[in-house]
């Protein structure tokens, strides 16, 4: 109750800010009168019959439940109050808005008018309704005059969430989520604030005080049909404004949002169904490109599936890389002894070239440069990729700078040669007069042709190996 | 840059200890294939300072006979929970977050094991070779 009357003092207090053409003695008696009989209209069928039945009898705050045959005569008298309150010449103009903004806030987004309509209608509780139509499309009158400032659809949206509470219980969930959220959505969409209108029909002149305050009052009804919603509403007028902002900022995601929302009936307040929304498109996107990344998943369609196939991939990837760790630590002593003297050494070298990349390969490389210069000359092109690494980091140095190195290399492989290491004994052997030739041979064919790419050399060391 | 970080650590770990346990080394291995992935990698990333952070943290541990027992406390229960546990640091990240980390994580995973297997590779050529030679 609480909250019907915050929002009700809202309402009312808006109004009387906003309009300034606001009647004074209207609104004092809409707000309290017809905010009463609006929140008893929003209730159930037996509330709405019992809002009428004391709309009849008096304008007190609580509602006795006083469901009865009266139903149709106070529904009837309540029009007739409606009527009176709304001006007759812009009746004319509403309806069409009332049809289309139906249209659009609920064909549309929705998809529920007619859902809406048949909820109420077929509902023997509220057989009162039959006056409903005209009922209804007087309160559209009502509310989409209240709503000057393009409230239009206000009046509708008011009307009609208030139909849809009128009926079930779900769709009063409903109807007061989307009118709340029809609220922000339209806000959102640009229109003429669905919200706003509604709360300019609570905050607009008198006759649109009516109306607002009849949206109050259906609000507070809504909630105490224990539709969160509307306490949400309540409790974040603000947040609702803020929902409303947000949509505004995304209002094509806000139209989605509010059709998830609405058919969802959680209270959902729009701006976390628009993260949502946004989330979820982060989220495919992110699979598409994971499908690109993992190889053989182009056919697979579904984030399940698609989730399966990653969680695969990956723990094959560190599968791998644990047995090949594994397959090094045996491979491994015999051969990169090497590489620490060359780091070492050409540390200071790569850090005046600033060829940081393939400094380490290139012992390794030379290695392989070796081996290949000496059993297949022809293989230059390939040996070169390695070859080049080694002589890329040569580049900017002149030979003797490598053969240097090379030649510092050899006595710690001599070293390592005694530690039982094959490839010592080799690089004795070898190393130099091999080393030395394809260095030769390398020189004229990769330093002219071959431009240094530190990344590019070890991919093709990487490709040829 | 991955390459060289890696080449690097193995022929530290090779210098080191060439004599240790093949398990021991094996994991000394695999531990500096991932440091080596994650300083590749941009720090912005998740994942890789989820692997140094671990890293300082095995240091730590080691000096204080600690494992890393607070760093599981968070949990989140959901549906995506294997692949948090795959990827490191992925078990304080929104889902989204945790497939572009998923994505950055296994590109730069499958760059390591094709560094790996070319030197796996060319060191059983080399053998290989040696062996022919002798």
């Amino acid at each position: 109750m609480e909250k019907e009357a915050f929002f009700g003092n809202s309402t009312v207090i808006n109004w009387q800010m906003r309009s300034p053409d606001a009647a004074a003695s209207l609104p004092n008696m809409n707000s309290g009168h017809v905010n009463i009989v609006w929140d008893q209209t929003i209730d159930q069928s037996a509330k709405f019959g019992s809002a009428l039945s004391s709309l009849v009898s008096s304008p007190s705050s609580n509602p006795p439940a006083a469901p009865g045959g009266g139903d149709s005569v106070v529904i009837r008298e309540l029009i007739g109050r409606l009527g009176s309150i709304c001006n007759s010449d812009e009746i004319s103009a509403p309806s069409p808005h009332y049809h289309s903004a139906n249209n659009s806030c609920y064909s549309t987004p929705m998809n529920s008018p007619p859902k809406l309509n048949l909820s109420i209608f077929p509902n023997p509780a509220h057989m009162p309704f039959s006056a409903d139509p005209g009922f209804v499309e007087r309160a559209a009158r009502c509310s989409t005059f209240g709503c000057s400032g393009g409230g239009s659809h206000g009046g509708e949206q008011f009307i009609f969430p208030e139909v849809g509470k009128l009926g079930n219980a779900p769709e009063e969930s409903c109807g007061s989520g989307n009118a709340k959220k029809r609220k922000a959505v339209m806000k959102g969409k640009g229109k003429e604030a669905p919200l706003s209108s509604s709360i300019t029909a609570v905050t607009n002149p008198p006759k649109k005080a009516s109306v607002g305050g009849l949206n109050t009052k259906r609000s507070k009804p809504s909630e105490k049909t224990g539709i969160e919603e509307e306490s949400a509403r309540q409790d974040g007028d603000a947040a609702s404004k803020k929902m409303e902002e947000e949509k505004i900022a995304k209002p094509p995601e806000a139209v989605k949002d509010y059709i998830h929302v609405r058919a969802r009936r959680g209270q959902a307040t729009d701006s976390h169904s628009l993260a949502e929304r946004v989330r979820r498109e982060k989220i495919s996107e992110r699979m598409k490109l994971l499908q690109d990344l993992v190889p053989g998943c182009s056919k697979v369609t579904g984030k399940a599936v698609m989730l399966d196939e990653i969680i695969n991939y990956v723990q094959l990837l560190q599968r791998q890389v644990e047995f090949l760790s594994m397959k090094l630590a045996t491979v491994n002593p015999q051969i990169d002894f090497n590489m620490e003297n060359f780091v070492n050494k050409d540390m200071e070298i790569h850090q005046n070239c600033g060829l940081l990349p393939p400094q380490p390969v290139y012992p390794l490389e030379a290695t392989a440069s070796s081996f290949s210069f000496a059993n297949l000359p022809e293989r230059t092109p390939l040996i070169s990729i390695n070859g080049l690494e080694l002589q890329s980091q040569v580049n900017p140095f002149s030979q003797p700078n490598l053969s240097r190195n090379l030649t510092m290399q050899l006595p710690p492989l001599e070293g390592f040669a005694d530690t039982a290491c094959q490839l010592g004994t080799f690089w004795d052997d070898d190393l130099r007069t091999v080393v030395q030739m394809g260095f030769s041979q390398n020189q004229e064919n990769l330093f002219s042709s071959q431009s240094f790419q530190g990344s590019v050399t070890i991919s093709h060391m990487e490709i040829e190996l | 840059m991955q390459t060289y970080h890696f080449l690097r650590s193995l022929t530290h770990i090779n210098l080191t200890r060439p004599s240790s346990p093949l398990h021991r080394r094996s994991r000394a291995i695999r531990r500096a294939a991932y440091v080596s992935m994650a300083r590749a990698a941009s720090p912005r990333r998740m994942w890789t300072r989820a692997i140094l952070g671990r890293l300082q943290l095995l240091r730590r541990a080691r000096l204080l006979r600690r494992r890393r027992n607070y760093k599981k406390k968070t949990t989140i229960s959901t549906p995506h929970d294997k692949l948090r546990r795959l990827v490191p640091g992925g078990e304080e990240m929104d889902f989204c977050r945790l497939l572009e980390e998923t994505a950055d994580y296994a590109e730069f995973l499958s760059k390591q094991v094709r560094i790996m297997r070319s030197v796996v590779d060319f060191m059983e050529a080399e053998c290989r070779k040696k062996e022919e030679k002798v």
